[in-house]
């Protein structure tokens, strides 16, 4: 019985291992036609460059991986002047810090939603956020949206204000393609 | 004795695993980031197959020709490495974002020898044992 208890787990280790082997890595690149919009009782605005890449298989999501670059010098908030402003060192430091980055660590299943946890990057502070996302589409071309909300206090981002709130609702609508 | 095999199977696998994920977090770290298509848990779930593999294989050749099987395997698994170095060499579908491709084959080959290393420094323990 102790002979076949060996040969029983030897096998069951070769096919449990031997079948992660080929889980295939999906891997997906973020297109233009994204959209990154941060919304506050004033100011407004978005993003428009961003670029980034999403390993993302729903058989496995322990290896499911969200690598987000964001262009600070891309933003727009629909006045020139405080485009221009949001690059200085009071606010985002643009020339220092010219990405805003978030990398995941876990991706985990919640529902319908992907609870996707990760390293959020901003003006060289890094703080661990937790997004929900819901996922449309699939096969070769998936969409990952939702809403965050990031408070800039945490980042240094700008003075605290009476005009300009410390939470900002970022909302993202993420299509990629396999590639 | 086919206990001391898979055991051995299993703490080669391991020991491995430990070695490549040191290599590979710092060659990612320092040279190039290859995760996107070889991540970590791809290299440990392999060597923990073929560990086990190689366990078994090299089980079934003592059990076959007992005075020199072992040896056999062990000659024919070297070669088996050696000749696995030219799929990283003729690797050539990288995903166009991916920089620094020219990097990869190098980073590879090391990884294509470290199970071999250690499944050859630990496999004296069996023959011990029999002994």
């Amino acid at each position: 019985m102790k002979k076949y208890s060996v040969i029983i787990a030897y096998f069951s280790l070769l096919i449990l291992t031997s079948s992660l082997v080929f889980i295939p890595i999906d891997r997906f690149e973020i297109t233009d036609a994204f959209s990154l919009t941060f919304k506050s009782a004033d100011p407004s605005g978005s993003f428009k460059k961003m670029e980034g890449t999403i390993e993302f298989n729903d058989q496995n999501l322990a290896t499911s991986k969200f690598n987000l670059s964001i262009d600070i010098s891309s933003i727009k908030t629909g006045n020139g002047m405080r485009d221009k402003k949001a690059q200085t060192a009071e606010w985002f430091s643009s020339k220092k810090f010219p990405a805003i980055q978030f990398t995941s660590t876990t991706v985990e299943k919640e529902g319908d939603l992907y609870k996707i946890t990760g390293d959020l990057t901003l003006k060289g502070t890094t703080k661990v956020y937790v997004v929900k996302a819901k996922k449309s589409g699939s096969g070769n071309a998936i969409t990952f949206t939702g809403s965050i909300n990031v408070n800039r206090m945490d980042f240094n981002i700008g003075k605290k204000s009476d005009v300009v709130p410390d939470i900002m609702k970022v909302s993202f609508d993420l299509p990629a393609v396999k590639k | 004795m086919f206990k001391s095999y898979f055991l051995l199977g299993l703490a080669v696998s391991l020991i491995s695993s430990l070695g490549a994920s040191i290599y590979m977090t710092k060659y990612y770290e320092l040279i190039s980031d290859f995760s996107s298509i070889l991540p970590l848990w791809k290299i440990i779930t392999c060597y923990f197959s073929l560990g086990l593999i190689v366990s078994g294989l090299c089980f079934l050749s003592t059990k076959l020709l007992p005075k020199f099987g072992g040896i056999i395997f062990n000659i024919v698994f070297v070669f088996a490495s050696l000749c696995s170095i030219l799929l990283p060499i003729m690797k050539e579908d990288f995903p166009e974002s991916l920089e620094m491709t020219e990097f990869y084959p190098g980073f590879v080959i090391p990884l294509h020898f470290i199970l071999p290393l250690f499944w050859l420094a630990l496999s004296p323990i069996i023959k011990k044992n029999e002994n």
